[in-house]
């Protein structure tokens, strides 16, 4: 009975996963993170994929998983660049810059309260200056943004 | 329930009450229930709009019950416990601290937190080569691609939008279908996996104690073998009584079959005999796993491997041209170049 209970429970695990993956997805608003939160789906299946495996004794599962890093991958490639290249248009990673592509007759989303900054300005470590501070060309701001 | 369990006047009728609820909550259905309502609501404390004030601990203690009130029960009879016990307390903190986190850069950090977890439960189940892939490819690639682009498109770190949600209602919604699914697998795993399991352990039995006798018949060329019983069962072995009194000497000569060499190994060159032989399983939890999975791999799977091959390749010039083709580095490159004309 043994291989029911880990059957049982990597099942569960995966559940778990999956579902908490889910749940960022629809919850959480920068792009990136939702992304994250897909892969995360992807774990849960993957780790119900091999309890299966495991199970049935047979190499399907892992040869699914295989494939499913594979196409995991590419998509994280091709993904990124496209969030690069949203994130140059509209200036953040906010999903709400893009509502413009909802349905028709759905009326816009509008924040109601920003909530405030909790997190207090916080003190780096710094090195003691030495010498004179190096004055910065004016059209290299042009190009470098956070000199 | 509990209002009438604090009204109930007679000593009695509480008792019945008290024990009618703790039946309830033993049965898996009610304890199922009870860890998503635990889950439902450590998350709604945890989740973005709420503060990181006060109520952080108890969401996490909330969810924290929840998840392994959910993990723990299906423990009890696997042989790793203590390592499995570990290794899902890992998975799951992650995963939440990854849809919890106010930072991105945290979120992908928890992230790759879960990916360690999860590889060392694949290493658990057999899958070797998975377990070391998922944490070289995911934590090791992916997930240092992402802390990439998020460094090159949120420098700033903090920003309003992670820490808010789309509003209490919405978000509500979210969390509780999240958690109604949890708990919809986890109820139908607990009912029709363990209804299941005693008839599919038979059948299974069967099925290989089959496939030990039909091999052992193509082994030795005879129906004079009769394998009698599939005796244990351990990790990667079978172990097989055979009775072979009645085999003619040469038979294994004459069949090259992959059990001749244990048969031979089993009895010795001494026919007729009765032993038992140890006949290895073309098992997942073998020792030589990554050959197997290689075969299995290269061998029915090659055409896919190919297609995967393609699609990396595809992906790859892809994203190269999307990222090139894009107004923001043309426009850098021009600002360059004008900088080093003047």
């Amino acid at each position: 009975m043994s291989d029911i209970a880990i059957l049982q429970n990597n099942l569960t695990l995966g559940a778990i996963v999956f579902a908490l993956g889910l749940i960022g997805f629809l919850v959480r608003r920068n792009i990136i993170v939702m992304f994250l939160c897909v892969e995360m789906m992807l774990q849960g299946v993957s780790l119900s994929l091999i309890a299966w495996g495991r199970y049935h004794n047979d190499w399907s599962g892992q040869i699914l998983v295989i494939f499913i890093i594979t196409v995991a991958a590419c998509e994280a490639g091709v993904a990124l660049v496209l969030f690069l290249m949203l994130c140059k248009q509209a200036g953040n990673l906010d999903v709400i810059s893009w509502q413009a592509l909802r349905e028709e007759g759905q009326p816009a989303y509008v924040d109601h309260e920003i909530p405030e900054d909790a997190v207090q300005e916080e003190h780096w470590p710094m090195l003691t200056p030495a010498g004179v501070q190096p004055e910065t060309d004016p059209e290299e701001r042009l190009y470098r943004s956070h000199v | 329930m509990m209002a009438w369990l604090l009204f109930a006047q007679d000593d009695g009728e509480a008792r019945a009450g008290i024990e009618r609820l703790a039946g309830a909550f033993s049965s898996d259905a009610g304890r199922i229930l009870g860890c998503v309502i635990l889950l439902l609501f450590g998350l709604l404390l945890l989740l973005p709009p709420q503060g990181r004030g006060k109520l952080f601990w108890v969401g996490t203690l909330l969810a924290a019950a929840g998840a392994f009130g959910l993990l723990i029960p299906t423990l009890v009879g696997t042989s790793p416990v203590v390592a499995f016990f570990l290794l899902e307390i890992l998975v799951v903190l992650g995963a939440v601290g990854t849809i919890t986190s106010r930072s991105p850069l945290y979120s992908a950090i928890w992230f790759a937190v879960t990916l360690l977890g999860v590889g060392a439960v694949l290493l658990l189940n057999g899958a070797q080569f998975l377990g070391i892939a998922t944490v070289a490819v995911y934590a090791g690639a992916i997930v240092v691609t992402f802390l990439f682009v998020l460094m090159l498109s949120q420098p700033e770190g903090h920003t309003y939008y992670d820490r808010m949600s789309w509003g209490a209602f919405p978000m509500a919604c979210a969390v509780l279908s999240g958690a109604a699914l949890t708990g919809l697998i986890a109820w139908q795993i607990s009912s029709n996996v363990q209804e299941n399991a005693v008839r599919s352990h038979v059948e299974r039995a069967v099925r290989e104690f089959a496939w030990g006798e039909g091999a052992l018949e193509s082994a030795t060329g005879a129906a004079e073998v009769r394998a009698a019983s599939v005796v244990t069962e351990r990790t990667g072995m079978k172990l097989l009584t055979v009775d072979l009194s009645g085999i003619r000497p040469g038979a294994l000569d004459r069949h090259h079959a992959p059990l001749a060499g244990d048969i031979r190994r089993a009895v010795g060159e001494s026919f007729p005999a009765t032993g038992q032989i140890q006949i290895r399983r073309r098992d997942v939890l073998d020792s030589n796993h990554v050959a197997q999975l290689g075969r299995e791999l290269f061998g029915r799977h090659l055409i896919s491997v190919e297609i995967g091959g393609v699609l990396l390749l595809v992906a790859l010039v892809g994203a190269f041209a999307m990222a090139s083709s894009g107004s923001g580095l043309s426009r850098r490159s021009a600002a360059a170049s004008k900088g080093l004309m003047s």
